[in-house]
């Protein structure tokens, strides 16, 4: 969706457009749970906080102005709050290592072991990075977000954000074993990661 | 990410299929996750929405006290952020509301009234709101909630009614709603056999099994050779109209 379909979406939901609500709510609804489930324990907990944050967007679209800061970015500083509000309360939030167990069901279970591995290391990396560069990660590859509403969502510089995912990225390659390769495509790269001694 | 160079691009894309596998595998929403938040907020958008025209009514000027605000503007801001917080509130509160809970019933004639005037539509909303009252049904059932069991049924029966009536004469309509309301009896039959002490379920049972007869018959009085449920095998032998 290109941001003047989106402002113009958000103007009439604003005016209490239900129909334009729910095409934000499609646009937004998988990014900000990926986003969420990965910060939360269970699912059952992703489940209600993406919908809280749509909630509580709801609310406050009246007072959104678009001057100065992107609405995904907006819409994403909600769900951090809720997220954060959340771990106030329960304690047991950020999900990481949690998540190393759980299942992958859909594929056979030769592949499926393989592919467990495999996210499983990427849980792994994912939580040895520090807090600030794990929500960058987040917010730029689970959520999809541009590193000017990742910087909204954060509340920090665009060359803050841009320095910490430079940081979380060489960590991730270095956790994972994912060396330089030229100009090959990742195509042509083995299946498996191969985990550095 | 323009500051690496080409050597490090496929590296890169590595690093950003496995994030992407390990996003869709950990991270994406399962089953009807999201069309029920969907739900769940889209009609708490419209009950706002709806309430937000009422508001002009609701938003009465307080009664001068030391604490009032001189200008006229911020005591309609404030009176409207009253309403409003009332408003969510109670409409939070409602929306929330599990089968046997106070807002139950609130809830209910909420969503029933939330239906939109184009049939299609309507019938659609009515479909969905059947499922799920069925749905809301099994889930009592299933934690042993009695009462949540009871107040389910009771609105599975007055939606099958109304979607009943606002079916129209149509026949494809009406067998897609006989096929859908067969379909819910043989769910409340599974849960008779499971909860045979039950009879708000046995009721539930009559009442979708009369409305299959009674969208029976419509059919074959919109059209004769309607043919339903193995119902009518013989009918609509020789010359049609």
């Amino acid at each position: 969706m290109d941001d003047e379909t989106l402002d113009r979406l958000v103007a009439e939901a604003q005016r209490g457009n239900t129909a334009a609500f729910g095409r934000i709510f499609d646009e937004f609804a998988v990014p900000i749970h990926r986003f969420i489930a990965s910060r939360v324990n269970r699912p059952s907990d992703a489940e209600d906080l993406t919908q809280l944050v749509f909630v509580k967007a709801l609310e406050a679209l009246p007072r959104y102005e678009a001057r100065g800061i992107p609405f995904g970015g907006w819409l994403f500083r909600l769900a951090r709050n809720a997220i954060i509000d959340q771990s106030r309360t329960r304690r047991d939030h950020l999900s990481l290592v949690t998540a190393v167990t759980r299942a992958t069901e859909e594929a056979g279970p030769e592949a499926m072991a393989t592919l467990r591995d495999d996210l499983d290391r990427v849980a792994r990396a994912l939580a040895d990075l520090t807090d600030d560069q794990r929500e960058v990660i987040e917010l730029r590859f689970f959520a999809g977000l541009s590193v000017y509403e990742v910087a909204a969502a954060m509340g920090r510089q665009e060359g803050t954000v841009r320095g910490l995912q430079f940081r979380a990225i060489a960590a991730l390659r270095r956790s994972l074993g994912i060396e330089s390769v030229g100009s090959m495509p990742a195509s042509a790269q083995p299946a498996t990661v191969e985990v550095r001694a | 990410m323009s500051a690496y160079d080409d050597n490090d691009r496929g590296a890169l894309d590595r690093l950003e299929d496995l994030l992407d596998a390990y996003a869709d595998a950990r991270l994406m929403p399962r089953g009807p996750v999201l069309s029920r938040i969907r739900a769940n907020v889209l009609a708490q958008a419209a009950l706002a929405s709806a309430a937000a025209i009422r508001r002009p009514v609701l938003a009465e000027p307080p009664p001068p006290s030391r604490w009032a605000v001189s200008s006229p503007f911020h005591r309609r801001a404030l009176a409207f952020g009253f309403a409003a917080m009332l408003t969510i509130g109670t409409s939070a509160a409602v929306f929330a509301a599990p089968p046997g809970s106070l807002f139950y019933n609130a809830r209910v004639y909420i969503e029933t009234l939330a239906l939109p005037a184009q049939v299609d539509a309507r019938l659609a909303g009515h479909e969905q709101l059947l499922t799920e009252r069925i749905a809301e049904a099994e889930a009592a059932a299933g934690r042993g909630d009695a009462p949540g069991l009871a107040a389910a049924l009771a609105a599975y029966q007055a939606e099958v009614d109304a979607a009943t009536a606002d079916v129209g004469n149509d026949v494809a309509r009406l067998a897609h709603l006989e096929e859908m309301l067969a379909k819910h009896t043989a769910v409340l039959t599974t849960l008779a056999t499971e909860l045979p002490e039950q009879s708000s379920i046995e009721h539930a049972i009559d009442t979708s099994s009369k409305a299959i007869a009674n969208l029976q018959a419509k059919g074959s009085r919109a059209h004769p050779t309607h043919v339903t449920g193995g119902q009518g095998q013989d009918q609509g032998h020789g010359p049609q109209h």
